[in-house]
């Protein structure tokens, strides 16, 4: 990169089912004015606009239109990206690259999903080729089952220790005052009784769907020293594509291409050898249980179909090793186009120090990552010192 | 040549829409037959139909005020599709800063920048744009 860029400042709504107080634009607004009120920022500060959320969710064309006036946007730079599952990390990725480049100084990132307000699993099938799998798919749950069942196969990985990643995710969900599905009783069994989806996915193994939307201020060196104490540097980014239809890659689940293409690149820029000892936390898109055990071993934290023995050996609770998720993940809360950028901003809290209940303490390293329907990913380092 | 295959397909879109507090307020002031608007605390902008934020300034909106239901026509085109012959016009309402966008009901010849237009309300008192059936020359 050119210059160093780093993050100043998170908001996030209160994620849930359904917001029925508010309209998309003011929903965006409340996580924008939540951000900018954290660190005392005003709208003028900001000198572009990076904006993401999933296309055809909500019915919406020129999305980034809507939001101008509630962002303060009209009469300057304002870019959308629309990119599936992982817009928001490509979000925050784009901010990064805006800043680094010297183009603009500050650049306000926004996520946000009104999935209350769409029919999510239509505007999915639209991902399918007409001729060949549009027909035939059966949305993202049933693409997870899939993904899942593979998984399952090539590692040995069991239900138990899938719904243990549930119980992670909705216990930690707990200590966060912004996650959706907070349950400080759940149980194994619970999950492990709870309705069959797509099998083997469980409902308590997927994620929710939710109304919400997530804001961060990226900013160059100098301005995000005067920003804040301890800004949360962009150590590395990377983003990863894998091919259109779901049979080129049968093993997507179980040894994810992309995620591993783009986290291996972000270690080697930031210089980290042995993942699991060198982060402090990640925040990963797990968007079902056997996804976040398959994501382990993608991402080197342990060896290929060892990732169910990393959950039983809580290597990835909060007082683990490699704490995973501390903010609940997207088990959680699952406002779509923002939810990677919440990755993102959960990585930036914790390097920041400001994730309060959910902190692991001492954070200087942080990895967050994207993902779009198991064929995109983004990868970002966080640091705490300018790489 | 031979022929080219074509798939034709359909995708069901349904969605829902919350208006917001700004958005509601106009919507049941058509359906009382008023005209709901709303004005900028910082910079004084009124906005008609009221809303959230401040098309100048971006601020929070204040408090929503009622517009006298009375503009005049700021531009206009006119279509002829399929025999019918319609007119959709932006709309300035008298104290607002911004201008609408409606269905004008008016002989095309009679159209000009500047007209003076009132609302032809709908019989049916719904919360929806199309309370107002069209804006028509007074």
């Amino acid at each position: 990169m050119g210059r160093n860029a780093a993050i100043v400042a998170v908001g996030q709504t209160d994620h849930v089912s359904r917001r029925l107080d508010v309209s998309i634009p003011e929903m965006v607004r409340e996580a924008v004015d939540r951000c900018l009120g954290s660190k005392d920022l005003n709208p003028g500060q900001i000198d572009a606009v990076v904006v993401g959320n999933m296309e055809l969710f909500e019915g919406i064309n020129f999305p980034e239109l809507w939001m101008a006036s509630a962002i303060g946007a009209a009469g300057k730079p304002l870019f959308k990206l629309n990119n599936g599952g992982t817009v928001g990390a490509s979000v925050a990725v784009a901010a990064a690259h805006l800043v680094a480049s010297g183009l603009y100084d500050v650049v306000l990132g926004i996520g946000y999903e009104k999935q209350s307000e769409g029919e999510t699993q239509s505007a999915i099938t639209t991902v399918g080729d007409p001729a060949w799998e549009r027909s035939v798919m059966a949305g993202a749950i049933g693409n997870f089952g899939v993904m899942a069942s593979t998984y399952v196969a090539e590692s040995g990985v069991t239900a138990e220790q899938a719904a243990k990643v549930a119980v992670k995710a909705r216990r930690y969900a707990c200590l966060n005052p912004h996650a959706h599905v907070q349950r400080p009783d759940i149980t194994v069994e619970e999950v492990l009784a709870s309705r069959m989806l797509a099998a083997p996915l469980r409902l308590l193994d997927m994620c929710p769907s939710s109304d919400g939307a997530c804001a961060v201020v990226t900013a160059a060196p100098d301005r995000a020293r005067e920003m804040t104490p301890r800004p949360a540097w962009v150590a590395a980014t990377e983003t990863a594509h894998d091919t259109q239809f779901m049979g080129d890659s049968p093993k997507r689940l179980a040894r994810m291409r992309s995620l591993v293409a783009a986290s291996d690149s972000v270690y080697s820029k930031a210089g980290i050898v042995d993942p699991r000892a060198e982060l402090d936390v990640a925040e990963v898109y797990e968007p079902a249980t056997y996804a976040e055990l398959a994501m382990y071993e993608s991402l080197r934290f342990c060896d290929w179909g060892e990732g169910g023995s990393l959950i039983d050996e809580g290597v990835t609770l909060m007082e683990g090793e490699l704490p995973v998720n501390p903010s609940g993940g997207v088990l959680s809360t699952n406002p779509v186009g923002a939810t990677a950028l919440i990755r993102v901003a959960e990585a930036a809290l914790q390097v920041m120090g400001e994730a309060g209940e959910h902190q692991i303490p001492g954070v200087e390293t942080a990895l967050a990552t994207g993902y779009g329907g198991n064929a995109w990913t983004e990868a970002v380092i966080l640091k705490g010192s300018a790489p | 040549m031979t022929e080219p295959t074509i798939l034709h397909q359909k995708i069901n879109l349904p969605y829902r829409y919350t208006a917001g507090d700004f958005h509601k307020a106009f919507l049941y002031g058509l359906a009382n037959r008023r005209i709901v608007g709303s004005r900028c605390p910082a910079c004084l902008t009124v906005a008609v139909p009221a809303r959230p934020f401040c098309p100048e300034c971006s601020a929070h909106s204040g408090e929503t005020m009622d517009m006298k239901p009375k503009g005049t026509l700021e531009t206009w085109s006119t279509a002829t599709i399929q025999g019918v012959t319609r007119t959709y016009g932006l709309i300035r309402i008298r104290g607002a800063d911004t201008v609408m966008l409606h269905i004008v009901d008016a002989e095309p010849s009679t159209l000009q920048v500047g007209m003076e237009l009132v609302p032809r309300w709908s019989p049916e008192p719904v919360p929806e744009i199309t309370a107002i059936a069209a804006f028509i020359p007074t």
